[in-house]
């Protein structure tokens, strides 16, 4: 039973012998089995009968479409798979005896003749093989499983095949004869490019030794496996004109024959381009390529073997067009007198072939001539890098490339005026001087202030103490009534005996002395004058109980009486609603009195429903607010009621001018003017006597310390005023 | 002991720490006025309770007739909602009661101020000028004070300036001129204020010694 092996990609199963799977590629073996195998059956690069070939045996078929191939796929793919030729080199070396000569179609194609020392020279050519083409043919099975070329290269399929069925190893291609096989090269075309490249080198600048270039490693060790063993049946994937077109060996086109078996047509068509472009294939012995200059100094590429650093970097492009085998096969320019080293002879007999598109789409296009010129002495050619001893690079931007982590800044001039200027230059300065620390100026020692308030305070005191305590009345009453008190005591001789009256008591607790002080005198004035009914009622809270206190206290001398004589309506709340309401209906707003008993049915307010039935209205307040609301919301209900004032000295002043616009019938106002009513008043109830000389000690200390204060400012202002010292 | 005698030694000593601030903050002061808050506020709403809400929405639900019954009970439902108001979740519906409040607040004021205020000072204002006015020295003098004084203060605040050349952001001189005069009138009557202000804190410093020398007996 044949032995299979299940391909661990796929899973498809396939024979035990195949390398690789026939369903993806896979490799099943190993690169040691697999060339192992290989290597004892069949030679990768078959010789042809007679060249000594270990075992003179003929090569068969598949392996010579397999060496075409793959020798083909060589002059085409990049050479990218390093690490397959790590294993392809890993088992050649391990393959690799010492005692193997180099094959002669090996020599003939890397262009080195037994012995020679080239041999040993790292090609750079060498590189990574090839891997095997997805089309190259299996040994059991021939073309059995054909996986498309990633190079497109599916077309060439039928041409080649078709080329091949045609061609025998000892047809060769018409127009294209072998080489000798002394000159051990199979490459006439490379041979000519070598004696043009030796010419070249004559010069002085070629005299300059090339640096080496750099050849990895595993290309040595191909060398040595290509040395050591020359039937090892190495794989070629470098192209061969690439290692060693100045091989001593050169191909030569010839008609009948053509080593690598590749069809007339190509060769034809390189001949035809070789003779034709003079500028584009120097293949001639004639022709000196050019050699890659840079300020005097001889640049030489990197990648490219000794042989042919001197060479014409568009001939080896131009020579890119066609694989190496074909090249060899061509003769760029007809030679008088027969073959020379590295020419290709041309052969009339060669028929001119159609390129197919794809071989045209790689011609080289001609190179443009870059700054000084292509090829001439001072050209752009490039110094370093992978493009070393390139010509007509594009000569990099300065500063291209070069990653900046942040872009170039530019300098910004706005288009601002002078106007502007100025203005930018004061906003400047100001944000300066924000943030520039100032002086300290000295401050005076701590403690003159609070020794200031504290003298000030005592020397109150005691005027006020004295004034108070000592019960003098030396300082005289005030004698100029004002207006607005005298149309007060003339508003409360005006009431009608026995009249309802209406008392607003609006001020806190605070201010009881004062108010007390201003609003008894008026009061008792009204009382001893006409014994009015009192009607109590207050928008604060605590105005009840004020009323309560002034009628119990200051006016008790009086005699009223809550139920008889007055009522106390009590707190009216809502503020100015409450005021607005009380004055469309009082009793509506107010139905009972601050005891909760029915007042509008007692006898101080018997017949009296409405704000207009009152014989007046006064309010008592310290505040304007309170005076400006019962003026206002009291304004249509009231009538011809009278409404009188006696407001804080605070708040006096800015009711003033309701007395003047008639809205308000009088208006007392602080001390002062229950000052004028008291003495109206026959000095009853005495209160503002008490407090007058007191008040005026306090006037007058007031009025002392602010005029000394002023005179000290003035004065320092004067001293310390900017020119003085 | 009488209780005059407790609330006015009560009184001595809240009115010597209230007296006790000038030589400083001190915590006698800020007991007498943590003191002061507490008792205006449990007053205020004693007085509430008993001069409002018991009377006017309590009674007349417990012993009123149907008719003061159906009064009470839009305003208990609205102060129901007002009530909402101290807790976050719910003050959402205190804002109709409070709109009802606010707007009628606002519309009195304002036909107050227009009716009270507003239109008589104008009135009286133009007055002024009348001829029974100004048939005498004192009655041209006086309006002609009280109208320079008027237009000054108005010009006072008028801060329009120039708008460009050297003179940027001054003031025209006539209009600086008059300013002038106008901050003199608002400086006399800020001078009042303050004296008005003054003659009452006095007063009220008077009657306060008064009372602490008569409870000491020095009076």
């Amino acid at each position: 039973m044949e032995e299979v092996v299940v391909c661990p990609n796929c899973g498809e199963t396939n024979p035990a012998d195949l390398p690789f799977c026939q369903h993806c590629q896979w490799r099943l073996k190993t690169l040691d089995g697999a060339w192992s195998k290989l290597e004892a059956e069949t030679p990768l690069h078959p010789e042809p009968a007679g060249k000594g070939y270990p075992g003179d045996a003929p090569l068969p078929d598949w392996l010579e479409a397999l060496h075409t191939q793959e020798a083909q796929d060589g002059s085409i793919r990049e050479k990218t798979t390093e690490s397959v030729d790590d294993d392809l080199l890993k088992g050649l070396t391990e393959k690799a005896r010492p005692d193997d000569e180099l094959p002669d179609w090996v020599s003939r194609i890397m262009g080195i003749s037994e012995g020679d020392e080239s041999r040993d020279e790292p090609r750079v050519g060498d590189s990574a093989q090839v891997p095997q083409s997805d089309t190259q043919a299996r040994p059991d099975e021939g073309r059995a499983s054909v996986l498309p070329s990633p190079l497109g290269l599916d077309s060439v399929e039928p041409d080649f095949r078709e080329l091949r069925e045609d061609l025998s190893p000892a047809e060769g291609v018409p127009g294209i004869e072998p080489v000798p096989s002394e000159d051990s090269s199979v490459f006439d075309w490379l041979k000519q490019l070598d004696a043009s490249t030796a010419e070249a080198e004559e010069q002085p600048e070629r005299s300059a030794a090339p640096p080496s270039p750099e050849i990895p490693d595993w290309v040595g060790q191909m060398q040595g496996i290509s040395t050591e063993d020359e039937a090892a049946g190495e794989l070629e994937a470098t192209p061969d004109w690439v290692m060693n077109p100045r091989a001593d060996g050169a191909i030569k086109a010839t008609d009948d024959t053509s080593v690598s078996g590749a069809p007339a047509w190509m060769d034809e068509d390189l001949s035809q381009r070789a003779a034709g472009a003079a500028g584009d294939l120097q293949y001639t012995d004639a022709s000196t390529p050019p050699t890659p200059t840079n300020g005097g100094k001889t640049i030489v590429p990197a990648f490219l073997p000794e042989e042919i650093r001197g060479l014409d970097v568009d001939a080896l492009f131009a020579s890119m067009q066609a694989p190496g085998w074909l090249a060899d096969l061509q003769t760029p320019e007809p030679e008088a007198g027969g073959e020379s080293a590295g020419g290709i002879k041309e052969q009339a007999s060669i028929s001119p072939v159609a390129l197919p598109n794809w071989v045209q789409a790689m011609r080289p296009s001609e190179p443009a001539p870059l700054g000084p010129g292509v090829g001439e002495p001072g050209a752009n050619v490039e110094e370093g890098g992978p493009l070393l001893g390139l010509q007509g690079v594009l000569p990099a931007v300065p500063g291209a490339g070069v990653p900046t982590s942040r872009p170039r800044s530019k300098a910004l001039k706005l288009a601002a005026s002078e106007l502007d200027q100025k203005q930018a230059s004061l906003l400047e300065n100001l944000i300066a001087g924000e943030t520039r620390p100032l002086p300290l100026r000295g401050t005076p020692p701590a403690g003159i202030g609070r020794a200031f308030r504290w003298a000030a305070s005592l020397l109150m005191l005691a005027a006020v103490g004295v004034a108070s305590f000592s019960g003098s009345h030396v300082l005289a009453m005030p004698t100029s009534m004002p207006n607005e008190t005298a149309a007060a005591i003339e508003a409360a001789r005006s009431l009608e005996p026995s009249a309802v009256v209406l008392v607003v008591f609006d001020y806190e607790p605070s201010t009881v002395g004062e108010m007390e002080a201003t609003a008894a005198p008026l009061l008792d004035h009204m009382m001893i004058l006409r014994h009015p009914r009192l009607a109590v009622v207050s928008t604060s809270p605590t105005g009840p109980a004020l009323a309560e206190r002034m009628l119990d206290g200051v006016l008790k001398d009086r005699g009223y009486v809550r139920g008889q004589t007055y009522v106390n309506l009590g707190y009216i709340p809502g503020g100015l609603i409450g005021v607005q309401a009380f004055a469309q209906d009082p009793v509506a707003t107010m139905p009972f009195g601050v005891a909760a008993e029915p007042v509008w049915k007692s006898a101080p307010l018997a017949g009296t429903v409405q704000l207009a039935e009152f014989g007046a209205i006064v309010v008592i307040t310290d505040s304007l607010e309170s005076g400006r609301t019962w003026i206002e919301q009291t304004a249509t209900s009231r009538g011809n009621v009278p409404l009188i004032l006696a407001a804080s000295a605070q708040a006096g002043p800015m009711l003033l001018p309701y007395f003047d616009s008639g809205q308000v019938a009088g208006l007392v106002a602080g001390i002062n003017g229950a000052a004028h009513v008291e003495i109206a008043n026959n000095g009853l109830p005495g209160l503002v006597r008490q407090y007058w000389d007191a008040y005026s000690a306090g006037l007058y200390v007031a009025t002392l310390l602010i005029a000394l204060g002023t005179l000290w400012h003035l004065w320092r202002g004067y001293r310390n005023r900017p020119g003085t010292s | 002991m009488p209780l005059e005698i407790i609330s006015g030694g009560i009184a001595f000593l809240i009115t010597l720490m209230i007296l006790s601030y000038l030589i400083g903050d001190n915590s006698a002061f800020r007991f007498s006025v943590h003191i002061l808050v507490g008792v205006a506020a449990g007053y205020v709403a004693a007085v509430a309770w008993w001069q409002v809400i018991f009377p006017r929405l309590i009674l007349p639900l417990i012993a009123g007739p149907a008719d003061a019954r159906a009064a009470t009970a839009v305003p208990l439902f609205l102060s129901g909602l007002l009530l909402m108001k101290a807790w976050p979740r719910f003050s959402r519906l205190g804002a109709p009661p409070l709109g009802v409040l606010v707007g009628i607040s606002s519309a009195v004021a304002v036909g107050g101020a227009l009716e009270g205020t507003l239109l008589p000072q104008l009135i009286s204002g133009i007055d002024l000028a009348a001829p029974a006015r100004i048939a005498s020295m004192e009655g041209i003098l006086n309006g002609a004070l009280v109208l320079a004084g008027f237009v000054a203060s108005l010009l006072y605040f008028q801060f329009t300036g120039k708008g460009r050349g050297a003179e940027l952001g001054k003031r025209p001189v006539a209009i600086e001129f008059v300013a002038g005069i106008g901050a003199i009138f608002l400086a006399v009557t800020l001078g009042i204020l303050f004296a008005g202000v003054y003659s009452a804190a006095l007063t009220a410093l008077i009657e306060r010694l008064r009372f602490l020398g008569s409870f000491v007996g020095l009076r």
